[in-house]
């Protein structure tokens, strides 16, 4: 163990310059994700400390389970955005670890070897999240709710909790490197082979049901439940409903798009549809991760916009409007941190797969392809799903509050607020995958030494 | 009549480029740096080859084969000397032209790497076509043609992973001859292979080239590669010094529909 930590150490002081990309990316994700989880869980420590003060009986003490609710929504993306950070740390070392099998290393040697790297990172990129969210602070204090803004000692954190979110961070990136490590196969012969991407099940449809089913159960009994267990106790079954059925919309979603992306391949006509489609059904998990919790907020979000409407029109009941009001702000807050965690995990993905494909970018840039065919393809694969899932979601939102119309055209700022959100964290999204062009260009560029 | 004019022994100084040449080469010169550490890639080299024709430039590590292959591909702008490819002066040309040339005239197979994996084989041999403007049906038709002909009929739905190695260049060649090029440019093409799959490899490679009409440049360090094509050029220290004709290469297999 001694010999894979002193040649951990080692490989560290002698990192070629080519090798900094990826390490560096996996922080950023780490740092993003790190941020996203204190913001929310500072949010929920502000609202209970609130609720403690106002005391049961008052609409404070709802605040913090549907902060909770908040938390649930952005707990699946920051977890997939973690452990695509540590498989991206996986990915890019498997050509080094063949050549450590090859000079004698066990398997068990550059296990920890990977393992040692991915700590490294998940630990430097939470403790930048953790810089990042002090940063930031001052700025989330602004947001008002119950009718008055934060202090910043409310958001900030205590050492426990700071603690307990690097150790997540840090336990997502160690569980998801060890399963990548699995799908690596590390030969002696120098030879580092990737086994075939495992298949979606249809199954997956399964446990869907099932959720969906006891979900509805849930709701009807809802008004019983209260009755007997409180209606605080109530929400929080259905705060834990809702963070089971986002688990399993996240595990729907790839076998959404790989649909999506066979669609596509089939009625493609250009190369340059034709390659963004064969990569969404090739690795439909990798861009569900960039579009998957930004629909699901937007959907959210899109729901709650009649908010002001309805607070405008009912006036009877202040409190109540302001816990209207302050669902809608929260659920936009929500939505904002969703699209900075899916443009990071775009950036990432994105960024990733221009470095594992440069070989064959560069083979088909000698055979005459223009690089603004192989730009168009990333383009069109990075806004194709987000046009059908996070557009398809804030239309179905839409639906959803329709029979409200009235209340909508007396108040239309919630909607125009959810809009411009909306279009924000779509745009942030895309622009995050323009980001790897440059790297691309140098991928292709012809006029350095062909490998 | 093809010539060649090495610059060491064996040479024949001053020789007449032909008239049917498919590319000629001349005086080719590649610098990397400046003054005293300056070092040449290419240190004076004619090449002529004709249409058909398969020629294999051999040479150790660092003799300067794969940059003067990059340089008769127009992939590389060399120092001097000019490269002309059906007619058309590469070295004259701006980047998109020769990008544009080089989707038309010419086709690659490399030693690995080249094939997109996520893509089935035919649409990795389609894609040259499609990305010429060819309509996606006649694209793949035509690349469906081509891989039955190099017997991997039955196998067009795959992908690169789930073929062998020999199976994954035969469908690097079709990639190559789906455009009809003029030129087709291997790059140590067996490089990853066994003995007996380069051998087969080669086979198909030198005899659908053949059958489709192009020329054929094959760079490698391998001598017993070069037996399977009609002539070689032995290069050092970015020279080429010495060419010799192969007294009969080996049966090609591998057929091109016309």
């Amino acid at each position: 163990m001694s010999g894979a930590l002193r040649t951990w150490l080692a490989l560290l002081r002698h990192r070629d310059s080519g090798g900094h990309l990826p390490a560096v990316l996996a922080v950023v994700a780490f740092a993003a994700a790190t941020w996203a989880v204190l913001t929310v869980a500072g949010g929920v420590q502000a609202f209970t400390g609130r609720a403690r003060l106002a005391g049961p009986e008052s609409d404070a003490a709802l605040y913090p389970l549907l902060a909770s609710v908040s938390v649930a929504l952005l707990v699946v993306p920051s977890a997939a955005l973690g452990g695509a950070a540590a498989r991206l740390t996986v990915a890019r070392r498997d050509e080094r670890l063949a050549r450590l099998r090859l000079v004698g290393a066990t398997s068990a040697q550059t296990g920890l070897v990977a393992l040692l790297d991915a700590g490294l990172q998940a630990v430097a990129g939470a403790a930048a999240g953790v810089v990042l969210n002090l940063l930031a602070t001052p700025a989330v204090a602004l947001l008002r709710f119950q009718g008055r803004a934060f202090e910043p000692a409310e958001l900030r954190l205590g050492p426990l909790p700071v603690a307990a979110a690097v150790a997540a961070v840090l336990v997502v990136s160690l569980v998801s490197c060890a399963v990548g490590l699995r799908r690596v196969s590390t030969t002696p012969l120098g030879v580092a082979q990737r086994l075939p991407v495992k298949t979606l099940s249809r199954l997956r449809v399964l446990p869907v049901l099932v959720v969906g089913l006891a979900f509805a159960a849930a709701f009807r009994g809802l008004g019983s439940l209260a009755a007997g267990v409180g209606l605080g106790a109530a929400v929080l079954v259905l705060a834990v409903l809702l963070a089971g059925t986002f688990a399993l919309y996240n595990l729907l979603g790839p076998l959404l798009l790989s649909l999506l992306g066979r669609v596509l391949a089939a009625r493609a006509r250009s190369a340059a549809t034709l390659l963004a489609a064969r990569r969404l059904v090739e690795d439909p998990r990798g861009a569900w991760r960039g579009v998957g919790g930004i629909a699901l907020v937007t959907f959210v979000a899109g729901c709650l916009s009649v908010v002001p409407g309805m607070t405008a029109t009912d006036g009877g009941d202040v409190e109540g409007d302001a816990l209207l009001r302050d669902t809608g702000t929260g659920a936009l807050v929500t939505l904002v941190v969703a699209a900075v965690l899916a443009a990071v995990s775009t950036g990432v993905t994105q960024a990733s797969r221009v470095l594992d494909a440069a070989p064959q970018h560069r083979a088909l840039h000698l055979a005459g392809a223009d690089v603004r065919v192989l730009h168009a393809a990333r383009s069109r694969e990075t806004w194709v799903p987000l046009l059908v899932t996070a557009g398809g979601a804030a239309l179905t939102s839409l639906l959803v509050v329709s029979p409200l119309l009235a209340v909508l055209r007396s108040a239309p700022v919630g909607v125009l607020l959810f809009a411009v959100c909306a279009a924000g964290g779509a745009g942030l999204v895309l622009l995050a995958s323009r980001a790897s062009r440059p790297l691309l260009v140098r991928s292709v560029d012809l006029q350095q030494p062909l490998r | 009549m093809t010539s060649i004019r090495p610059n060491g022994a064996g040479g024949v100084p001053g020789a007449s480029l032909g008239a049917v040449d498919i590319l000629t080469a001349r005086g080719l010169v590649m610098a990397y740096g400046d003054g005293p550490g300056a070092t040449r890639a290419l240190d004076g080299v004619d090449v002529a080859l004709r249409a058909g024709e398969s020629v294999a430039v051999t040479g150790p590590s660092g003799s300067g084969k794969t940059t003067l292959l990059h340089c008769l591909a127009g992939v590389l702008r060399p120092t001097s000397g000019t490269v002309e490819l059906a007619g058309a002066d590469l070295t004259a040309m701006s980047d998109a032209h020769r990008t544009r040339l080089r989707r038309s005239a010419v086709g690659f197979v490399f030693q690995s790497g080249q094939l997109l994996p996520e893509l089935p084989a035919q649409e990795n041999a389609a894609l040259p076509l499609m990305l010429a403007g060819v309509d996606r049906r006649t694209a793949t038709a035509r690349a469906r043609e081509l891989l039955g002909a190099l017997g991997l009929g039955g196998l067009e739905l795959r992908r690169p992973g789930q073929l062998s190695g020999g199976q994954v260049q035969r469908v690097a060649i079709a990639r190559a001859l789906v455009g009809s090029p003029q030129v087709v440019f291997a790059d140590e093409p067996t490089g990853a292979l066994d003995q007996a799959t380069g051998e087969e490899v080669l086979g198909t490679l030198t005899g659908a080239a053949r059958r489709a009409g192009a020329a054929l440049v094959v760079v490698t360090h391998d001598p017993a590669v070069a037996r399977w094509c009609g002539r070689t050029l032995a290069m050092r220290d970015g020279r080429v010094v010495r060419e010799f004709r192969a007294p009969a290469a080996p049966a090609a297999g591998g057929g091109v529909p016309s």
